[in-house]
């Protein structure tokens, strides 16, 4: 496993050294700069999203028909795909806590609940699109699976656009939201939670196709 | 002696391929040389080996264990057409990729091989030539020390010289009898000069595993009139061609029957190419 991990970090390190910190030097000016959070939630999804490029890696060297050669069970080499996800967002994540903090203690404002509250629900949305893209991108290949979700995203959106007005109109929705506004660490720790029951199931998912898989 | 890689009426269906009841063997200490034209399932045999794909009928068993039992793959050295890692990484990191995989992996011997082959460590995968890719890949392949080498179409593409060291490399590691290599290639000479015994995939079937000298010693070549090869018995002549430019000839199991049915005839001692050639374009098989 500590060789797949290995394998899985170079990959991508090699693909991003370049990108990844010039983005972070990026991101870490715009936020001083501007005092806006939105680049540090943002570098979150993008993380995730980047943490997925291993599976692109991958097809293009053939590296599925030589992993089957190797002494390790399909559990493992699906298993590093997950785990780099949640290396990079966990990096992601801690990197927007400490240059939210000294932007706040620069700035010398407060909210620091927003600032932890929005990452973990930036967190949560990229760990359900991502994981949920794992399975899809083992049965269907990293390109297709990509532009099927786009396709989902869309749709989604498009129908929060359409009814979106109505939806607000809902009374157990406003119920919700003024829930979600009194107790956010509860919500907060709830969607947590269900990302990571997404994230399993997603793991065992992606396991059964790739075992299913000839290359 | 016992085989490393027994492989029993394996079966394995293509929309537009059939692999139909192979039977192969790879014994300790020989070099196996899996010959085919392309497409014939030269790979798709491999593959089933390795685990690579299911098999839809028969038995393989690598070291007396399924290869979908992963722990018979421990001792197993694989190489494929190309290199299997992306080209961004070096041979440094693929060392430390391995050892964290293979508990037999030997980093010492690696780093020595990379060297022996004038490998640079630091210089990305992508850079590297054909040759080196190759190279590359059997250092990986030799590292975990291990008892059967399985190379599919190792050689293709590399210069005589290249392809010279890598045969040497094969001889030096079957010294040891218990190993052994299973190896497909396109490049017969190559065969020719390394391997023991022959197995011949023709259309997704196995003609024939048979001992290289033997079979090349054995078999010839009989050409002569479309008449005069009417008068071989139908069981001595393993194929045959008529007409073409080459006129018609006929591939004969036994060269000295032949000549003894046939004293006006040319016969020829016959190579695995021709073999190839004959069965290819042939009338029958």
């Amino acid at each position: 496993m500590r060789g797949l991990l290995r394998k899985e970090l170079s990959g991508l390190w090699s693909l991003y050294r370049k990108t990844l910190p010039m983005i972070a030097v990026l991101y870490a000016v715009l936020n001083l700069v501007t005092r806006n959070d939105f680049f540090l939630y943002f570098g979150v999804w993008m993380m995730l999203f980047y943490s997925l490029s291993g599976m692109s890696l991958d097809e293009s060297c053939g590296w599925g028909r030589y992993a089957r050669t190797l002494p390790v069970n399909d559990w493992q080499v699906v298993g590093a795909k997950f785990l780099v996800s949640l290396i990079y967002s966990g990096g992601a994540v801690l990197y927007g806590v400490a240059l939210g903090v000294a932007q706040r203690l620069i700035s010398g404002e407060t909210g620091y609940t927003d600032l932890i509250g929005g990452l973990l629900a930036v967190l949560v949305v990229s760990m359900v699109m991502v994981f949920l893209m794992y399975p899809m991108a083992f049965r269907f290949g990293l390109e297709k699976a990509r532009n099927g979700f786009l396709v989902v995203w869309v749709a989604i959106f498009g129908g929060f656009m359409l009814f979106g007005s109505r939806l607000a109109e809902w009374a157990p929705l406003e119920d919700v939201v003024q829930s979600m506004v009194f107790h956010p660490f509860l919500w907060a720790g709830g969607a947590l939670l269900a990302a990571v029951a997404v994230m399993v199931l997603c793991y065992v998912t992606s396991v059964r196709i790739y075992q299913k898989k000839e290359f | 002696m016992s085989d490393l890689i027994a492989v029993q009426g394996l079966v394995k269906r293509y929309k537009d391929f059939t692999l139909d009841q192979v039977d192969l063997t790879v014994p300790e200490g020989e070099i196996v040389g899996l010959i085919g034209e392309n497409g014939a399932g030269k790979t798709t045999t491999i593959k089933a080996i390795l685990g690579v794909i299911r098999p839809d009928g028969g038995r393989i068993r690598v070291m007396g264990k399924d290869p979908g039992d992963r722990s018979a793959l421990e001792k197993v050295g694989v190489v494929f057409e190309d290199s299997y890692f992306y080209g961004g990484l070096n041979a440094h990191q693929v060392d430390r990729i391995l050892a964290g995989i293979r508990r037999d992996w030997d980093s010492g011997k690696f780093r020595k091989d990379c060297k022996a082959f004038g490998l640079d460590m630091k210089k990305p995968i992508k850079d590297f030539s054909r040759g080196m890719r190759m190279k590359l890949s059997l250092s990986t392949a030799m590292a975990s020390h291990p008892r059967l080498l399985v190379m599919d179409e190792a050689t293709s593409g590399l210069d005589p010289v290249v392809r010279g060291e890598i045969l040497d490399l094969f001889l030096t590691f079957i010294q040891d009898e218990g190993c052994g290599i299973l190896l497909s290639s396109h490049i017969t000479t190559d065969l020719e000069r390394v391997a023991d015994q022959i197995a011949y995939i023709h259309r997704g079937k196995l003609l024939f595993q048979r001992n290289k000298d033997e079979l090349l010693e054995e078999t010839a070549v009989v050409r002569g009139s479309a008449a005069a090869l009417d008068r071989l018995p139908e069981d001595l002549v393993l194929v045959r061609r008529s007409g073409g430019i080459g006129g018609s000839a006929a591939l004969v199991k036994d060269g000295a029957a032949a000549r003894r049915l046939l004293p006006d005839a040319v016969i020829d001692r016959t190579s695995i190419d021709e073999m190839m050639q004959l069965y290819g374009g042939g009338e029958k098989a």
